[in-house]
């Protein structure tokens, strides 16, 4: 059969089959939760037909489907980053700067200059990542881990010192004038997914990214560079997370505060989508927005007892149950 | 003054956790897997000392059910890498949600109240085991008697230690039982004894099981090293103070440990290749 | 000898196995073999020869079919099973940990056939067998560092050391210089002679007569005779190896061959001068080698396998960096210059192993038109953008052309035979009309009839006008082909021969170093 046609049957299978593994496991879970099985799948189901769900989860849209979209594309030439976050993060305080302390005032022109400088400062990080993969052969998982609490070190020095504004750790917000509204921000991030597909379907780059993960010696031999793919790879995931972080302050947070250890997290909850997406940029949107919703429905649960992170476990559990019914009707398929 | 003695001291619960933690990955990664999901389990065991060492009233309960999770979470790593093929790095990752999620449930269902912790003595004794008993068994285990070669031929060349009859399901499943122990002990000595002082606060545990996959390379997945490297990270930490007095920002005394591993990772390779300390192939080569 | 008073030792009866895939590697196979005998087990690439010791030594399962050891029913779920029960496979390629001494390499084996030997006893039993076989190995060394004919021999101890009854050496020659060959039949006799039984695995008819007392041939998985030597006739084996049909048939290709055009030779298109390249372990795997190639000639390059022509190869290619000298393409200076280089100057590369190296898994095959084409001026990319449908139609040539069985041109690259494949790769390489093509043991694998085809493809190239680099363990390929051969060893173009060659200098040179 077609090999392209045939994985995506076999991965669509695996995704429902897997979808509904973990509603099963998570209504057993719920259980626990005080609710009952009954009561928690009741609330479970009211809160995410809500509309208000929604729309509050397309905030966190952005920044986790920036994630998750270019780390698509780098899990897909074998480069297992981990750095979004930081560069979410380091997006968001670049904006900030060039918007706030260069520019100084609102503008089109303004707003599209502070989210592409976010988008350049993410491709620094990213690339910093790839380089030391390429150049000195730094493990790519740990030095962008280290470069994540590196970044949340630098916001943390930023809103408890140069950028302080009034007695709490945190920046003067933003004026309304700097800023762009959700659907902006919505639009910007599904752009750039749709482009990155385009960009692995229809350019060389996407024969020599998946070549290098599948066959790096075969790669290497009919002329693809394995350093230049790794690195275009790094500077394109960090750029699009950069952007993303860009958008997410422009359009949500509008100031940066001090963060704890675990960061803010869109960019690790990107990991998942990209996965769940099947390592797909547009799969990889579709994910941002279920584990968006997911993550904005811990507020609604909250009301009800239920911890948000118990959110964050019912996250894992539906990319492990996908990823286990996948992997098993891909190996099927293979048969 | 600096009070040297001090300070060398106060590098050691740091250090502990980072050895027990990397020293469990170590032995996993030399049977050829490796499990990004640290930062879950120890985080999932923690949580589960915390709850069982408040309801039973015995620390050493806790500690157990601490270890007993973290090896249920290494077994569904296991789970699926070994018998679904599943990939490596998505499996881990996700563990790494999972453990937080639920350890974060758990240890919440304490409300915050202080449980009883583990004595002086048994502080004392994990420790030992942890810097000093652990490395030099691990050290001969895996690379002075033939049950390490069998250990070590996975993480060099599966399919051929498979074609010579190395029974590689079993050996990893044993792996992955000691990297679920020693992780798990890792957490519950975290809960005891770390910043938190038996008493649990959410997501204030983070970050230790990302560090010790660091420092299992900075120990180039050699026991002696990956003590030597976690009592220099553990050494890191307990300096942030010291850095902080000398006018340094807290946020970035914060960073230094992670800013010196990032620079060891990228020097230290060739330090180790002279010394012909090889990583397991199936793991990492240059 | 007379075996009838004599119980076998080891018994396989009616042995079938299909692979999944549906491929019979054995139909209804059984075999007995006796203490103090060297069988033969002689067929071509393909024949089933491998699958059946495979299932003997317990590292596949037989799909039908019942082993019997000492006439006792038994199921080997592991080769650790086998190991215990005393039997012992020295496969083709040593299955060795690279990373391992020689001494926990043998630990390890000794250790899982169930031998409760420790690590100073093992080194003393070392020393002992060293004393009776000649056996002589630097415990301590590491398994990268030894040559191939240094790693067989750690197999070899490695049935000495679990004190195997039952050895089975699969296609033990392939790899060693004339000399070690001498060394090794001696060995295998008198491995016989002390009792067990030994099953030598060849292609080569003129081994087979000289070490067995009975020869079994198989072909197309199936035993089709077995025959003691002495009323052994080369004729009638090689008819049992081939079947009269496919001997008239590959006497027509070779015949056909013969009367092949040649090109006019013209232009040199590769010069290499004085290369020096490392190795994967630092040391010089290269050193100091010259040679020169002219469009439309086939040069071949001879050589026991870890002489450097790997390293050769990849160099030539590109992807390893030579320390020093030069290597140029059609007048182009490409030494220190990657793939791509060569890829625009339209070098067409044939690599070694299919999956993995020419060929991309899991991927279809217009992906892996791409991919070798990618950086090819012929490539189906316009200004980095991929035209599939263009890459299609290049596939779908290729397969008809060159009549590679497959599904279609959007079929996985690693459902297809290896023959196929290895059609499909060259198809491919031919789409550059290439000005060079460099190839590294293309046959290697192949049933002899996918072989001759592969052959026959490299002349009408060479013919078209393309130069051709053929290097290849197999001297009777190289002889058959070749314009001229030059001998590489230990790095060195040590010896250079024109047609007609004398085989026995080319062989002479491939051992002196």
């Amino acid at each position: 059969m077609n090999t392209r046609l045939r994985g995506v049957i076999y991965g669509a299978i695996g995704l429902v089959l897997g979808l509904l593994f973990s509603v099963l496991v998570s209504l057993i879970l719920g259980s626990f939760t005080g609710l009952g099985a009954l009561g928690f799948s009741k609330i479970f189901l009211s809160s995410l037909l809500s509309k208000d769900t929604w729309t509050s989860a397309l905030p966190y849209f952005v920044p986790i489907a920036a994630s998750a979209s270019g780390l698509a594309l780098a899990y897909r030439a074998g480069f297992i980053t981990i750095g979004a976050e930081g560069q979410v993060m380091l997006g968001a305080v670049a904006a900030y700067w060039l918007l706030y302390y260069v520019i100084g005032h609102g503008s089109v022109a303004a707003v599209t200059a502070a989210i592409l400088f976010a988008g350049l400062v993410g491709a620094l990080y990213g690339g910093l990542v790839g380089g030391l993969r390429v150049g000195l052969g730094v493990n790519e998982i740990l030095s962008s881990l280290m470069l994540n609490y590196i970044a949340i070190g630098i916001v943390n020095y930023l809103v408890a010192g140069p950028w302080q504004q009034g007695g709490y750790t945190r920046t003067a917000p933003l004026p309304p004038s700097m800023s762009i509204g959700l659907s902006a921000a919505v639009l910007i991030v599904v752009i750039a997914g749709l482009l990155l597909e385009l960009f692995i379907v229809f350019t060389k780059y996407g024969v020599a990214i998946d070549s290098v993960r599948l066959a790096r010696k075969a790669a290497q031999t009919y002329g693809i560079g394995i350093a230049s793919t790794i690195l275009i790879v790094a500077l394109i995931q960090g750029f699009v997370a950069g952007i993303g972080g860009g958008a997410l302050l422009l359009q949500l947070l509008r100031q940066l505060r001090s963060v704890g250890l675990g960061g803010w997290g869109y960019g690790y909850m990107g990991i998942l989508a990209a996965w769940l997406g099947g390592l797909r940029p547009l799969g990889a949107l579709a994910a941002s927005l279920l584990i968006a919703i997911l993550y904005s429905m811990r507020s609604t649960l909250q009301l009800y007892g239920v911890s948000d992170s118990f959110v964050l476990a019912l996250e894992a559990i539906i990319v492990l149950s996908v990823l286990a019914f996948t992997t098993l009707s891909m190996r099927r398929g293979e048969r | 003054m600096v009070n040297v003695a001090a300070l060398l001291s106060q590098a050691l619960p740091y250090a502990t956790v980072y050895a027990l933690a990397a020293q469990g990955e170590l032995f996993l990664e030399r049977a050829g897997l490796f499990n990004l999901g640290l930062e879950g389990m120890i985080y999932l065991s923690a949580g589960v000392t915390a709850i069982i060492s408040l309801y039973t009233g015995s620390p050493v309960y806790g500690l157990l059910a601490g270890i007993v999770s973290s090896i249920v979470l290494a077994l569904l790593y296991g789970f699926f890498v070994i018998t679904l093929g599943a990939d490596q790095a998505v499996t881990g990752l996700s563990i790494v949600f999972l453990g937080i999620g639920l350890g974060d449930v758990v240890g919440r269902a304490t409300g915050g109240a202080v449980t009883p912790s583990i004595g002086i003595l048994a502080n004392d004794l994990i420790v030992v085991l942890a810097l000093l008993v652990l490395p030099i068994v691990l050290y001969f285990m895996l690379f002075r008697s033939w049950l390490g070669y069998v250990v070590r031929s996975l993480g060099e060349n599966v399919a051929t230690a498979r074609a010579l009859g190395v029974p590689v399901t079993l050996t990893r499943i044993a792996a992955l039982i000691i990297n679920g122990a020693l992780v798990g002990l890792a957490g519950s000595y975290l809960f005891f004894t770390g910043p938190l002082g038996s008493r649990w606060v959410s997501m204030s545990l983070l970050g230790w099981g990302w560090m010790s996959l660091g420092i299992v390379i900075l120990g180039y997945w050699h026991p002696v090293g990956v003590v030597a490297a976690s009592y220099l990270v553990g050494l890191l930490y307990a300096m942030r103070p010291l850095l902080e007095t000398v006018g340094i920002p807290s946020s970035i005394a914060d960073v230094t440990p992670y800013l010196v591993v990032i620079i060891a990772l990228a020097v230290i390779s060739a330090l180790y290749e002279k010394m012909n300390v090889k990583p397991p192939t199936a793991i990492w080569s240059r | 000898m007379n075996n009838g008073d004599k119980r076998p030792l080891l018994s396989l009866r009616n042995i079938t196995k299909i692979y999944p895939g549906g491929v019979v590697a054995n139909k209804d196979v059984s075999l007995d073999i006796y203490p103090g005998e060297v069988l033969a087990l002689l067929g071509e690439n393909g024949a089933g020869k491998t699958t059946l010791v495979s299932i003997a030594a317990g590292l596949i399962k037989p799909t039908e079919g019942q082993i019997l050891v000492r006439g006792e029913p038994v199921i080997f779920n592991s080769p650790r099973d086998a190991m215990r029960k005393g039997i012992a496979l020295v496969p083709q390629n040593p299955m060795l940990i690279d990373n391992f001494t020689v001494l926990e390499n043998l630990v390890l084996v000794s250790r899982l056939a169930g031998k409760r030997h420790g690590i100073r006893l093992v080194r003393k039993q070392l020393e002992d067998l060293e004393k009776k076989y000649g056996l002589s190995i630097n415990p301590s060394a590491y398994v990268w560092s030894l040559s191939f004919g240094e790693r067989q021999k750690v197999e070899i101890l490695k049935a000495l050391l679990i004190d195997a009854s039952i050895v089975l050496l699969d296609e033990p020659t392939t790899h060693l210089s004339p000399i070690e060959v001498d060394k090794l039949l001696s060995l295998t006799r008198q491995l016989a002679d002390e009792g067990r039984g030994v099953v030598f695995i060849t292609h080569r008819l003129s081994e087979a007569l000289r070490v067995a007392e009975r020869i079994a041939v198989m072909r197309r998985g199936r035993l089709v005779a077995i025959v003691s030597r002495k009323d052994a006739h080369v004729d009638q084996l090689l008819s049992y190896m081939f079947g009269e049909e496919r001997i008239k048939r590959l006497t027509e290709i070779v015949k056909r061959r013969r009367s092949l055009p040649r090109g006019v030779r013209k232009d040199i298109v590769l010069r290499v001068n004085d290369l020096w390249v490392r190795g994967p372990h630092g040391g010089f795997s290269v050193r100091g080698a010259s040679l020169e190639l002219r469009s439309a000639e086939v040069l071949g390059v001879a050589g026991i396998a870890g002489n450097g022509q790997r390293e050769f190869f990849e160099a030539l290619i590109g992807i390893r960096k030579p320390s020093r000298g030069m290597i140029s393409i059609c007048g182009t200076d490409v030494t220190f210059r990657d793939s791509s280089a060569r890829g625009r100057l339209g070098v067409g590369i044939i690599p070694e192993d299919r999956l993995g190296w020419a060929l991309v898994p899991g991927k279809s095959l217009v992906f892996n038109t791409v991919l070798g084409l990618y950086s090819s001026p012929k490539a189906p990319i316009r200004f980095s953008i991929v035209d599939w449908r263009a890459a299609r139609k290049m596939a779908e040539n290729i397969i008809r052309s060159l009549e590679v069985k497959a599904p279609g041109p959007d079929a996985n690259a690693e459902s297809l035979s290896g023959g196929n494949m290895q059609r499909f790769i060259v198809g491919r390489e031919l789409y550059k009309l290439p000005c060079l093509l460099l190839a590294m043991n293309p046959t290697s694998g192949l049933d002899v009839e996918a072989a001759e085809r592969i052959r026959d493809l490299l002349l009408e190239e060479a013919a078209r006008g393309a130069g051709i680099l053929l290097i290849s363990e197999d001297l009777d390929e190289l002889v058959e082909v070749s314009d001229r051969i030059v001998v590489m060893s230990r790095g060195r173009i040590v010896y250079e021969a024109h047609r007609p060659f004398n085989i026995d200098k080319i062989a002479e040179a491939m051992t002196v170093s």
